[in-house]
């Protein structure tokens, strides 16, 4: 346990710092400035805005959001069983019939309350 | 090369494996038929956690057993979390009867907020029985997450969602900051084991000579993180906010078993895997203890609302119980700390859910939380005012309840272990404390009554402020076997 080991870390995050700054001053007091209106817009050469970027989101989609990143983190977990599905035989099959199972219970619950429908 | 799955010891994890299904019943239940989760859900929940307390004997927690490799450990530790938790469970559902019947708004499920109620009282279980890292962290969070939901859960009222919101905002904050420390924790010993860390901390620390400031940061971090989960001062700005804004039997909830929790992880992280640096900590702790009795206890005084001069005074209870941590000393024969502090949580459990109770037992009948509102409670309702008088005096600390055996032990590991300043710290709060604590009890009795008073039936808070008004009488001239119980935690925490 010695600090020594995490040099090369500080060495990166010092490079990455000193770099960044540099690069982003240099610009700046070299480069000319001649703004026009389609040059101060957020994305130089995009299609201009519609609406202002900080518009209010409805709260449905963080519900969503939510219930996404819940079953979707619940899959990584099934993928290692699905890989090794014979090597683990039945005792794994088990296990994962009973994860798959409170998932499934999780799955009805959301349906049930009305989570997946968009009011 | 072969794969083989290791099972691990079921018979181990029967009490929380029982919470677990319990919670997933009621919300199997709500899901099917959301009528017969209304009338089967408290039931329910009482006799999950009634099973799961007896359960508790069915696990030979003397062996130190582990399972999940080492991540799960069954011994003595597990054993009185476990069962605080589950008390202060049972007790918090009973209280809570009246409010899930009147008191819930529309749309939202009985069955939701006791499965909460239930996930918090098994993630503080995991907390105990935690044997690294990780499954404290997810215990911890556990515990924590669902009593942010349920602070909310009158999400109409303002002061619901604002309290909710200051608890998550800084709890989260809080946890980045802990699991930070834990990180270093891990780069410099290598493991999230907190036997391993221990072992290893031990070849490298020598007594005496100062710390690596690595560690020192580590221990820092760690500190700050546990503290805002205990609500220590100066990390204590959410509790009043959270206590005062949530529905009352939440707060009679939430005053204890994230507690436990967090103390339980404090036991953990600091005694067990940090205890070469115990030096270090007992110290920082002894300070966080006297600022953090002394904060909450006067600035309770100042309280007009009953459950912000609760949360004050939950304030003040965390400065006792971190006193008593402070008075671990590494390697003495029958050092008495820890053990101190699992009776003190045991013995707050049933005062200030008992205290947070009454007010819910008022509100169902119409009156508010403030000093005015139990103005002359003795002459309506004798019963309710002896119950109420018997929390505050207990809180205060007066012989022979059982608030007064909680900080006698407190203030005995102190003197054993030189640390007088500490125990002198105690006496003089628990006298300031009888302010605002007496202050009450003579609202009860020699004010006149005001407000409309509208008499209701609620047997089962009844039942609940019954057993915790009887158990804070008796359980102090009786306190020997739970004492012990928890005075077996070197065995454990070793």
């Amino acid at each position: 346990m010695s600090l020594v080991d995490y040099a090369v870390i500080g060495l990166l995050v010092l490079t990455s710092t000193v770099m960044g700054t540099v690069l982003i001053l240099v610009g700046h007091f070299v480069r000319p400035r001649k703004p026009t209106p389609a040059k101060l817009q957020p994305y130089e050469s995009g299609v201009p805005d519609v609406n202002p970027p900080r518009g209010r989101i409805t709260p449905r989609f963080y519900l969503v959001a939510l219930l996404f990143v819940v079953f979707d983190v619940e899959a990584i977990f099934i993928y290692p069983w699905a890989v090794a599905f014979d090597a683990l035989a039945l005792y794994g099959f088990l296990q994962a019939a009973l994860f798959v199972g409170i998932l499934l219970i999780g799955l009805l619950y959301e349906w049930r309350k009305g989570a997946l429908e968009w009011v | 090369m072969p794969l083989r799955l290791v099972a691990p010891e079921w018979s181990l994890l029967v009490p929380p494996l029982i919470v677990l299904g319990t919670i997933v019943l009621l919300l199997a239940i709500d899901a099917v038929s959301e009528r017969a989760a209304r009338k089967t859900a408290l039931p329910l929940a009482l006799v999950g956690q009634l099973l799961a307390l007896v359960s508790l004997a069915t696990v030979d927690w003397g062996q130190g057993a582990t399972t999940f490799g080492v991540s799960y450990r069954a011994d003595w530790f597990a054993l009185v979390v476990s069962l605080i938790a589950l008390v202060s469970g049972i007790l918090s559902v009973l209280v809570s009867a009246g409010y899930t019947e009147s008191g819930l708004e529309p749309g939202v499920g009985l069955a939701e907020y006791l499965a909460l109620l239930l996930f918090s009282v098994f993630g503080t279980m995991v907390v105990g029985a935690a044997g690294d890292l990780i499954v404290l962290l997810l215990g911890l969070e556990m515990s924590a997450v669902a009593v942010y939901a349920l602070t909310a859960f009158a999400r109409r009222r303002l002061t619901s969602v604002e309290g909710a919101l200051k608890y998550f905002l800084l709890g989260a904050f809080a946890s980045a900051i802990l699991i930070y420390g834990m990180a270093w924790v891990y780069g410099l010993t290598g493991s999230i084991v907190l036997s391993d860390i221990a072992h290893t901390l031990r070849t490298v620390v020598t007594p005496g000579q100062p710390l690596d400031p690595a560690l020192l940061l580590a221990l820092l971090l760690l500190a700050v993180g546990l503290g805002f989960k205990i609500a220590a001062v100066p990390f204590h700005m959410w509790t009043p906010d959270a206590y005062q804004g949530a529905p009352t039997p939440v707060s009679a909830y939430m005053s204890v078993v994230p507690k436990v929790a967090g103390f339980a992880a404090v036991a953990r992280v600091l005694v067990q895997a940090l205890q070469p640096l115990s030096d270090q900590w007992a110290g920082l702790l002894g300070i966080l203890a006297l600022i953090t009795m002394v904060y909450g206890n006067v600035v309770a005084i100042a309280q007009r609302d009953l459950k912000r001069m609760l949360g004050y005074s939950a304030i003040g209870h965390t400065g006792y119980m971190l006193a008593g941590l402070a008075a671990f000393t590494n390697g003495l024969a029958g050092d008495r700390s820890v053990g101190s502090v699992l009776f003190y949580l045991f013995a707050y459990a049933f005062m200030n859910i008992g205290a947070f109770g009454v007010i819910a037992w008022l509100q169902e009948r119409g009156l508010g939380t403030t000093l005015d509102d139990v103005a002359g409670l003795a002459g309506r309702a004798p019963l309710a005012a002896l119950t109420m008088a018997i929390f505050m005096l207990s809180l205060m600390g007066m012989p022979p309840l059982l608030g007064f055996y909680a900080k006698y032990y407190v203030i005995l590991a102190l003197i054993e272990a030189g640390q007088l300043w500490l125990a002198v710290a105690i006496v003089v709060m628990s006298a300031v404390s009888a302010f605002f604590y007496l202050r009450v009890v003579t609202q009860m009795y020699f004010q006149e009554p005001g407000g409309t008073w509208r008499p209701v039936r609620t047997p089962l808070l009844g039942l609940g402020l019954t057993l915790m008004a009887v158990a804070t009488l008796a359980l102090g001239l009786v306190s020997g076997p739970i004492l012990e119980l928890a005075q077996h935690w070197p065995a454990a925490l070793t």
